[in-house]
């Protein structure tokens, strides 16, 4: 059995296959063409939309100014207050805070400590008054 | 540093970190870590008058979302632990926290605290009359 070792030979003349490009190339043009078919057969078929009233129908009423600024601003901004007094009303009324996580409230936590509640905190008696330690922030 | 509770894991760690020191030293280690509404200082002393011996305990308060820190040792443990020592600690605690590392932090500060208050045992040396 032999192998061929030869390098293989790189060929620069055109081959018949179309390159990748060259279709890509034409299915943008194709895509093109199609484009102006496609608003048109649109507006075709909306054209009806577009149509005089039927005689049936009574004429629109005229809406003024006035009107559509209370339908299109007023109310959804009447609407939007309702919904955010709904949510924080009751949390308000119950006390609550609104504060990011990231300042939320620390739970108190003992480790290797009593499990002592505040209000049960004692005043320290003289002996345990001459306490060392130190203090700081960061 | 996240204000939020400390995780189980990160409990395990620090509970950990209190059993190898109060092993080492033979004192008793507590960590609050809550909301300080008061005095710090007034605070801490009142929450280490809680602990069931408070002359051989240590406590370390911290308050992380005022970035507070106390650490207030009993007046048995001061004759080993000094304020100084506690301030050294305290430094290491603070640039721990102050990078985001809390438990690292109080790994940390719990270790240094022991390392400092193991008490050292006098040296009588005898003497011998020549």
């Amino acid at each position: 059995m032999s192998h061929d070792t030869s390098p293989r030979s790189i060929s620069l003349e055109p081959t018949a296959r179309p390159s990748r490009t060259a279709l890509l190339a034409a299915a943008r043009r194709a895509q093109r063409l199609c484009l102006l078919p496609v608003v048109a057969g649109a507006l075709l078929l909306a054209a009806p939309a577009m149509a005089d009233r039927p005689q049936g129908w009574e004429p629109a009423e005229e809406v003024s100014f006035m009107d559509l600024h209370m339908l299109i601003v007023v109310w959804p901004l009447v609407l939007f207050a309702i919904i955010t007094l709904l949510f924080y009303v009751p949390v308000l009324i119950r006390g609550g805070k609104f504060t990011s996580q990231a300042s939320a409230a620390v739970e108190d936590q003992w480790l290797g400590g009593p499990r002592t509640e505040r209000g049960e905190l004692a005043e320290p008696s003289p002996e345990t008054k001459q306490t060392g330690g130190a203090s700081g922030s960061w | 540093m996240a204000a939020g509770e400390l995780s189980a894991r990160d409990r395990a760690v620090v509970d950990r970190a209190i059993r190898s020191a109060e092993q080492a030293c033979r004192y008793e280690f507590s960590l609050f870590r809550g909301a300080v509404d008061r005095d710090p200082r007034a605070f801490a002393v009142s929450l280490h008058a809680a602990l069931a011996a408070p002359e051989r305990s240590v406590l370390i308060m911290v308050d992380p979302r005022a970035r507070l820190l106390e650490i207030v040792t009993g007046s048995e443990v001061r004759r080993h632990l000094t304020d100084v020592e506690v301030e050294l600690a305290m430094l290491a605690m603070q640039t721990a926290f102050a990078e985001g590392d809390e438990i690292g932090g109080l790994r940390r500060g719990i270790s240094m605290l022991a390392e400092h208050a193991i008490p050292h045992e006098t040296l009588h040396a005898k003497h011998h009359g020549l």
